[in-house]
């Protein structure tokens, strides 16, 4: 019986261990409309200053939490422009899919100080092209 | 005196046996009641994923305990209250739709099994509200004003009731005053400068359709022989939220369109990897807010892409020409699709992966891959399906239209945005496809549909 219980604590923790590979942690960034603005057309929709001609990279609000305690609030900016996302020199500088991809496996806030609260902001990641 | 002691004995004895007998029936409702419940919510826990609603992404939790029964014509009806997640609520884009109120209602069928119905509530004014326990299927509050929607779960039927003063209004009955009575509900957020929606749950169409399944009304029974709202059922991987011209192109190119066509509808049928949702909007705008056409967008998330169409841009526009917008956007879908796919078995997505980088963008990709194939389908849809306007140009031009102008408005919505494939082709071809495309305008804006 033990072996059993061994066994399959083995496997959750082989589980968990494979969980926690998928994800790439949790990101707080800041939402103070100097690199990243929400849409004016489109609400909770919030773009970044970096876009490419046709395609735009962007995220979507999926819920608002007001209770958590960051470690760290990081400039979306910094990240994304000293990521392997980003590459000055191309005409579009930003590599829309491999952020997406990047992102999903992540959690990401976009942090909002409104009215003396500070407002978390869940977001998705999203690509998008127009006509 | 003795007669009066008695007298007053046997009053007492009667009293106490009456309120013995009355406290005998509340029990037995009560028993019957919690059984009801139970037989629903283990029904419900066994077939809960057959049930197919973006709503299911946000249920906080069913509040069984507060399940509302009511009885009459249709049988028993549970109706089961929730709240959503996080400070969500629903409401129209307009934010005209108050005080959200959400249930599941479950409505059992003769083979003993269930009919699932997403029904939300809302208020005509913010002031108004809905006396939960008294508001039912079968009954409906005195002074409501407001609006009811029904989803059926099992085939995504949506019916939009009205109400006013409690009594529920017909639709009218012209197709312009339909159209206009369309509404769209989301889930978002209200916030002190109004509603935020962020995610579309459906939109409501006009008259009946004549499909078979028609849903119950709600709001004093009278079983199933009303339909004042109901739309089209919709597959649940193309989740299909378009509106008047739009709508019936799409379903036009679903039905009637070429294999090439057939085939990227196809992707998104059955058990695949990638839902669509397609939807209406009155305008569509890019990033830097320049009204377009359409756009299509996804979310790895939720393995989901979505193409807004714009209602004010297609209503201006040729029905040809707007089939070619609805089309061009599925292409844009086949192509996240193709890149996005963890399907190793599909040749076609991987040798697409190969190649996509050299291409540089999607709408490259698209002209380089794609053009062919769209003039190819829009030749034999504007021949087979717009055949009076295909006549119309016949006539008018004394001649058929060629597979050069066919191919002359695939290029719309490429070549506006200097995609190499453009650049590269020679000053007089460009010249030629822009003559050609000059002529798209001439053609019919008006498609019918049966």
């Amino acid at each position: 019986m033990k072996k059993y219980i061994y066994l399959y604590a083995a496997f959750l923790f082989g589980f968990s261990l494979y969980a926690q590979e998928k994800s790439n942690g949790t990101f707080f960034f800041k939402l103070d409309d100097s690199y990243i603005v929400e849409s004016k057309t489109s609400p909770n929709k919030f773009l970044l200053k970096d876009k490419n001609e046709d395609e735009v990279f962007y995220f979507k609000g999926v819920e608002i939490v007001n209770d958590l305690k960051p470690k760290e609030v990081l400039c979306l900016k910094d990240f994304v422009r000293t990521s392997k996302y980003y590459n000055k020199n191309k005409k579009n500088k930003l590599n829309n899919s491999e952020l997406v991809n990047f992102f999903s496996n992540s959690t990401v806030y976009l942090v909002k100080r409104k009215n003396d609260k500070t407002e978390f902001i869940k977001v998705n990641p999203i690509v998008e092209i127009y006509d | 005196m003795r007669k009066i002691t008695l007298l007053l004995k046997s009053f007492t004895l009667l009293c106490f046996l009456l309120l013995l007998s009355n406290c005998g029936i509340n029990e037995i409702e009560d028993n019957s009641t919690a059984s009801a419940v139970n037989e629903v919510k283990n029904w419900y826990g066994l077939h809960k994923n057959e049930l197919n609603s973006p709503i299911f992404e946000y249920i906080d939790a069913l509040e069984w305990e507060n399940a509302i029964i009511s009885d009459g014509a249709d049988g028993v009806v549970i109706e089961v209250p929730f709240t959503l997640q996080s400070q969500l609520q629903s409401s129209n884009e307009k934010a005209s739709l108050f005080n959200d109120h959400h249930r599941l209602m479950f409505l059992k069928n003769d083979q003993n099994k269930f009919r699932v119905f997403y029904v939300q509530i809302f208020t005509d004014s913010k002031q108004s509200n809905v006396d939960n326990n008294n508001f039912n299927y079968y009954n409906i509050n005195e002074n409501f004003d407001g609006k009811v929607f029904l989803q059926d779960l099992s085939n995504g039927v949506n019916t939009q009731l009205q109400f006013k003063d409690g009594n529920k209004v017909l639709p009218s009955q012209t197709a312009k005053m339909r159209e206009e009575a369309i509404t769209c509900v989301w889930i978002g957020w209200w916030k002190e400068d109004g509603f935020h929606p962020i995610q579309l749950l459906y939109c409501e169409g006009g008259g009946p359709t004549g499909e078979e399944d028609i849903p119950p009304s709600y709001g004093g029974g009278g079983g199933a022989g009303s339909n004042p709202g109901a739309s089209t059922p919709v597959k649940p991987q193309i989740i299909d939220n378009l509106t008047g011209k739009a709508k019936c192109l799409n379903s036009l190119l679903s039905s009637n369109g070429n294999n090439f066509v057939q085939n990227i509808f196809n992707q998104f049928a059955g058990n695949s990897e990638f839902n669509i949702q397609i939807v209406s909007l009155p305008n569509v705008y890019s990033s830097t807010t320049q009204e377009v056409n359409g756009t299509t967008s996804f979310d790895k998330v939720n393995r989901l892409i979505t193409i807004e169409i714009s209602t004010n841009r297609l209503d201006g526009l040729a029905a040809l020409e707007s089939a070619r917008i609805i089309l061009h956007e599925y292409i844009h879908a086949d192509i996240y699709r193709k890149l996005n796919t963890t399907n190793s078995n599909d040749i076609d997505a991987s040798n697409f992966k190969q190649v996509f980088e050299t291409y540089e963008n999607q709408h490259n990709a698209m002209a380089q891959v794609y053009l062919s194939s769209m003039k190819d389908a829009l030749k034999a849809f504007h021949k087979t399906v717009l055949s009076a306007d295909y006549n119309n140009y016949t006539n008018y031009y004394g001649e058929e239209p060629s597979d050069a102008f066919y191919e002359a408005m695939a290029w719309g919505g490429l070549k506006d945005s200097n995609v190499k494939a453009w650049t590269d082709l020679p000053e007089d071809k460009k010249t030629s496809i822009n003559s050609l495309a000059s002529r798209v305008p001439i053609l019919g804006k008006t498609v019918s549909c049966p």
